[in-house]
Order: structure tokens, then C-alpha cells, then sequence
């Protein structure tokens, strides 16, 4: 797995703190990793965006992507989406997160891709699998998966009514995906959608195609939840 | 971009930006030159001598000419007006010349103009409205309901309205992000304000700059009249884009608006797809509160473009905009009446989202 080769920030955050993998296919650029951001550093509020300085980017623009934005916020961890972008052939620009700068350090998950605008009149849609999901501790209802494996990366989207718990936990084996594994995948859903604080997630990891989401302490849910799902990339 | 081949009016050469579309011109410039000059003195109308362009002659448009000034108390007094421009010929811009700025060393003009050819009819283009929402540090600045935009693919039209500064930050430099401004658009564009003791007949003038979606101001350019008059500062200007011209045949689908069956629509609609194998980029906004589903037809879709469906992380458009949504995008129907159709897959009971993202095209 190749690591970005992050040589700046305009936001204080030392370039050697970042640790982002990335996996270029074609006009496509896969990021994965995490950037930690200090909010009360003059650098991050002198900063109209978050940059990050990476030499010779695969390309020189790119069209927008979402990352998330996560903040511990009094004990629970909340989590919203940022955009993010390629500006020049140097620069990754981030948009900071107002919303999650009184409870810094906020982090910015990335699990995205990107691709440059203004480059195609031809193309071909990638084929789509549903993942047989087989639970061996706790349980997901009315769940559905979906995978794309494409070559050295895969995308994987899950979507369920529910979780059922055992011993604060949910394993369940994705078919098909065993070459897959992620140290981080956000489990999203809310208990409203509009919390001012943003959505909730269970901290979840892919371990040779086995998903593990962890309750983490949650409290239980109430009356009106919101489905729990993720879309992420996979660099394999 | 074009420069200017010599004036009639001892300026150098000034750099324009343009768009040329048929049945008008959209150009951008901004210089400065000496009202003392003998050249200026000589001429009745300021004349500006350019490469050939696609207007024969013009209907009136106006630009906005300055001076900067700092009273005996260190007080900025710089002010201006209006003036009137025009295609004289497709050679010829022309700009009024007023005798209120005959006494300066030195005026500044910014040439930011929409002008129509004169007496040719063509059918109108009716643009859409795009509110700008300013987002400051506590929202420190406010500005008025009028505070718009109208986005077209190569230019816009733009239209700020002061309202308010809070008062700890009166002193300060200003800056806001213009969230529905493109952010493609860089310019330095006066802002006309009110109040002035020492020249009746000229207005109060300072000058903004937007740039990668924001608007700044310096408090070293403005003068002490500004928003604390009845009357509220404003720009209006016409600006042009930095965009790249698309290639032929670009996989892109991009509406203000598209709309669907009775009040369903798309806001800011953007997809594009990337080569083989297929990304799909998509940007926009809907907000149906009695649905799940929002189906929309865009009025065309390129013809190599195919059918795909994609999964996308969206955000909840009431509330803070923090809460992320799972959705759904088909594109479907092509050839006879395409349409896109959002649904919502994390068991919302409405679709009220705005999505920036970027996700895999898949087979339908």
C-alpha cells in the first residue's frame, strides 16, 4: 500500500502526522487515511480551506468529493461530511467544519475517490454484486450489501433496518469479499435527522471480508432511528 | 482574454477577460489612468481600440469609475459613479467621460459589462436567481435578501447587498464564504456605498474581492460611511468565469434547476462521469418533504452516456446540514425521456438533501 506523500499543510497539523494511503487506477485517485485537525491553531484559523501539499498529484483538477468529518462531542462521536477536492497538481483542498471546530481536534476521515473533470465522452458502468451477508455474532435486519470489485480497489456500501446486538457487538462475514479489510468503517445513522450536531456512528473494521461493528458504549437508540449504513472505498 | 491595441486616452494596454455568445458581449477589465493627462484633456468620449469582436455596436451598459482619496484626518473619502459604455463598433469600446473626475491624478475604471448588440432581435435568455448564503465566524456580517447570483456556464451575474456588521468587528478586515457563488470566479469588484461630504455629486465607492468562493473586504478600504447609512452598500456586477472550455462530447449533465412532476425539482444540478470504468461526480440539492423520492427529467443527456444507478453520501439539507444520508441515483430512460431519480435508503421519511460527492457508476 502506497502512502500519499504529504510535504505541507496550511493548518499546523505536521505533514508527518498524516498518514493517508492512496491507489491511483487510470484518471481514478483512491485516498484512505485520516487527518487529525487542531481548530485552535492560527494556521487552521488563517486557513480559508484545509490544504494539503502532495508533488505531482496524478492530475491537475479534480471534480468534488465527500469525506467525513468526525468529533468527539462530550463523550459521543459525531460525524458529518466535508468535501474535498484536487486544486492544482500540488494541492489537495479539504473544507473545514465550522460546526466541529469548538469541540477540536476534529478528524477528517477519507474514503473517497476522485477523478479529473472534463476528461471523457465515453465510458462504461462498473458491474455490482450483492453480498451475501452471513451473521456469527449478533445480527443485521433487513439489510442489504453491495460490492464493486474493481482492480487493487473495491467499494462496499451496507445498509440495515437495524443492528442486533451480542455482548456489545455485530460480526457478520461479507461473501465474496474476503480479500477485503479496512482498520476504519463507519457505521452512520441518527437519531434525528436534524441533530445539530450531525449524525452518530459505530466504529466498525474489515478484517479479510469479516465486518466487526463495535457498540462502543452507545447509548440505546430511540424510536425513530435512522437506518445504519456505510459507502466505502477499500484500497486492497 | 484579449488586450486592448491603444485608447484615445493615454491609458496602457488593458487586459480584458470576455465571453462572446451570440447576440452579446461579456467583458471584464479594470486600469487606471490620468484625467491630467493632455490625451484624456483631448478626448470627448474615452475610446478603447480592441481585436475584433462579435458586437457590430451596443446598447448601453455601464461601468464603474473611481478615484481614491484620503482626507486631512486620514479619513478614506474615495468615491465614484457610474458611467455609461457602449460597442461603438467591433473595434471600439467607448466609455462616457464625466467631468466630475476631471481634477485627479488618477481614476480607476472597471470595465464589468454585459453589452447587446443594438437592434437585432434574438430570443431572450431568462436566468434563474441563486441566493447566496454569507457564512462568517459567527456570522459576524450580514447582507440582505438580495444578495444573489445568476450562474450561467461561462459568466455570472452578481448582485451583493449589504446589510450589517457586528460591532467587535467593525474595525476589522471582512471575509465571508458565499456559499452559491461559483467558485471559479475571481475579481475585484467595487462596491458602491453611501455618504459623501466632499465631492455632492459622487457616491461612495470601495472595492470587495471574491475570490475560490469568498468575499473580502479590508478595513484599509473602507470609508467611514460604510454601513452606517439608511442606505445599503451594494455591487452589480457582470463576471466571468475561469472555466475550461469542455471537450467535445463531455459526459456532463449541468441544470440550475431541473424539474420533475408538479413542485419536485433539482437544485444546482452537476453530473459528470469519468472514463472507463465509470466514476459519477454529482452536486445538488432537492428538497421533497412529503417523499423519499425525487424524480426529475434534465432536459438533455449527452448521447454516450448511459444508463448506470450509484450510491452517494448526502447531506440533510434542514436543520445544521450535518446528518448524512444514504442515497440512491438512477439514470434511466435514455433515448426517449430520461430521468434521474434519488432515493433515500437510510429510512428517512422525506428527501430534503444536498449532495457533493463522488461514487462508482454501476450497471443498471
Amino acid at each position: 500500500m502506497i502512502m500519499l506523500n504529504v510535504t505541507a499543510t496550511n493548518f499546523g497539523t505536521a505533514p508527518e502526522q498524516i498518514k493517508l494511503s492512496e491507489f491511483v487506477s487510470g484518471n481514478m485517485l483512491f485516498l484512505v487515511g485520516e487527518v487529525h485537525i487542531d481548530a485552535t491553531t492560527e494556521e487552521y484559523k488563517a486557513a480559508r480551506y484545509l490544504t494539503l501539499t502532495v508533488p505531482d498529484l496524478p492530475f491537475d483538477n479534480s471534480r468534488i468529493s465527500a469525506a467525513f468529518a468526525l468529533a468527539d462531542i462530550d463523550g459521543v462521536m459525531h460525524i458529518s461530511l466535508t468535501t474535498i477536492r484536487i486544486k492544482d497538481g500540488s494541492t489537495i483542498r479539504i473544507d473545514k467544519v465550522p460546526a466541529y471546530e469548538a469541540s477540536s481536534p476534529y478528524m477528517v476521515f477519507l474514503s473517497c475517490v476522485l477523478f479529473p473533470a472534463n476528461c471523457a465522452f465515453e465510458t462504461e458502468p462498473q458491474q455490482a454484486v450483492s453480498v451475501a451477508l452471513d451473521c456469527t455474532q449478533g445480527g443485521l435486519t433487513d439489510a442489504e450489501c453491495y460490492m464493486v470489485d474493481g482492480e487493487g480497489w473495491a467499494m462496499l456500501v451496507l445498509n440495515a433496518a437495524s443492528l442486533v446486538w451480542e455482548d456489545e457487538k455485530v460480526v457478520v462475514r461479507l461473501e465474496g469479499a474476503e480479500e477485503l479489510s479496512a482498520e476504519f468503517v463507519p457505521v452512520i445513522y441518527a437519531d434525528n435527522v436534524n441533530d445539530a450536531l450531525g449524525s452518530k456512528m459505530y466504529p466498525g473494521a474489515l478484517s479479510n471480508g469479516v465486518l466487526t461493528i463495535e457498540r462502543a458504549g452507545a447509548a440505546d437508540e430511540p424510536e425513530g432511528s435512522t437506518h445504519k449504513f456505510f459507502r466505502v472505498f477499500i484500497i486492497k | 482574454m484579449f488586450n486592448s491595441t491603444g485608447n484615445n486616452f493615454g491609458a496602457g494596454v488593458i487586459g480584458f477577460k470576455d465571453v462572446r455568445e451570440d447576440g452579446y458581449i461579456v467583458l471584464n477589465a479594470k486600469f487606471s489612468c490620468s484625467p491630467v493627462a493632455e490625451a484624456y484633456r483631448a478626448a470627448t468620449v474615452l475610446e478603447i481600440y480592441v481585436p475584433e469582436l462579435n458586437i457590430s455596436r451596443s446598447t448601453e451598459s455601464a461601468v464603474v469609475v473611481r478615484f481614491k482619496e484620503t482626507d486631512s484626518y486620514g479619513r478614506l473619502c474615495d468615491r465614484g459613479t457610474f458611467a455609461k459604455s457602449w460597442i461603438k463598433d467591433n473595434r471600439t469600446i467607448c466609455i462616457e467621460k464625466l467631468s466630475a473626475f476631471d481634477e485627479f491624478d488618477e481614476i480607476i475604471i472597471y470595465i464589468q459589462a454585459l453589452y447587446c448588440q443594438l437592434a437585432q432581435g434574438s430570443n431572450a435568455i431568462k436566468g434563474t436567481r441563486r441566493a447566496i448564503t454569507a457564512i462568517s465566524n459567527g456570522n459576524y456580517l450580514s447582507f440582505d435578501y438580495d444578495n444573489i447570483c445568476v450562474v450561467f456556464e461561462r459568466w455570472i451575474f452578481f448582485h451583493m447587498m449589504f446589510k450589517s456588521c457586528a460591532y467587535k468587528y467593525q474595525k476589522l478586515d471582512w471575509e465571508a464564504y458565499f456559499d452559491g457563488l461559483p467558485e471559479d470566479v475571481t475579481a475585484d469588484v467595487p462596491v458602491i456605498t453611501n455618504g459623501n461630504y466632499n465631492y455632492q455629486n459622487l457616491g461612495g465607492i470601495t472595492e470587495s474581492r471574491i475570490d475560490e468562493g469568498y468575499w473580502s473586504l479590508p478595513a484599509s478600504e473602507r470609508g467611514s460611511e460604510f454601513g452606517s447609512s439608511s442606505n445599503d452598500a451594494f455591487s452589480f456586477a457582470y463576471l466571468i468565469r475561469d472555466v475550461v472550455a469542455d471537450i467535445v462530447g463531455r459526459l456532463r449533465i449541468e441544470e440550475a434547476t431541473i424539474f420533475g412532476d408538479g413542485y419536485v425539482q433539482m437544485s444546482e444540478f452537476d453530473l459528470e462521469l469519468s472514463a472507463a470504468p465509470a466514476l459519477a461526480s454529482v452536486c445538488g440539492r432537492t428538497g421533497q418533504y412529503g417523499s423519499t423520492q425525487c424524480k426529475v427529467y434534465p432536459k438533455a443527456v449527452p448521447e454516450r452516456m448511459p444508463e448506470f444507478r450509484a450510491f452517494f453520501l448526502a447531506t440533510n439539507l434542514s436543520g445544521n446540514k450535518l446528518c448524512i444520508h444514504l442515497v440512491s441515483m438512477k439514470l434511466s430512460g435514455l433515448g426517449s425521456k430520461p430521468q434521474i431519480l434519488f432515493s433515500a435508503m437510510s429510512g428517512e421519511s422525506k428527501l430534503v438533501i444536498a449532495i457533493k460527492d463522488t461514487s462508482v457508476a454501476v450497471a443498471v
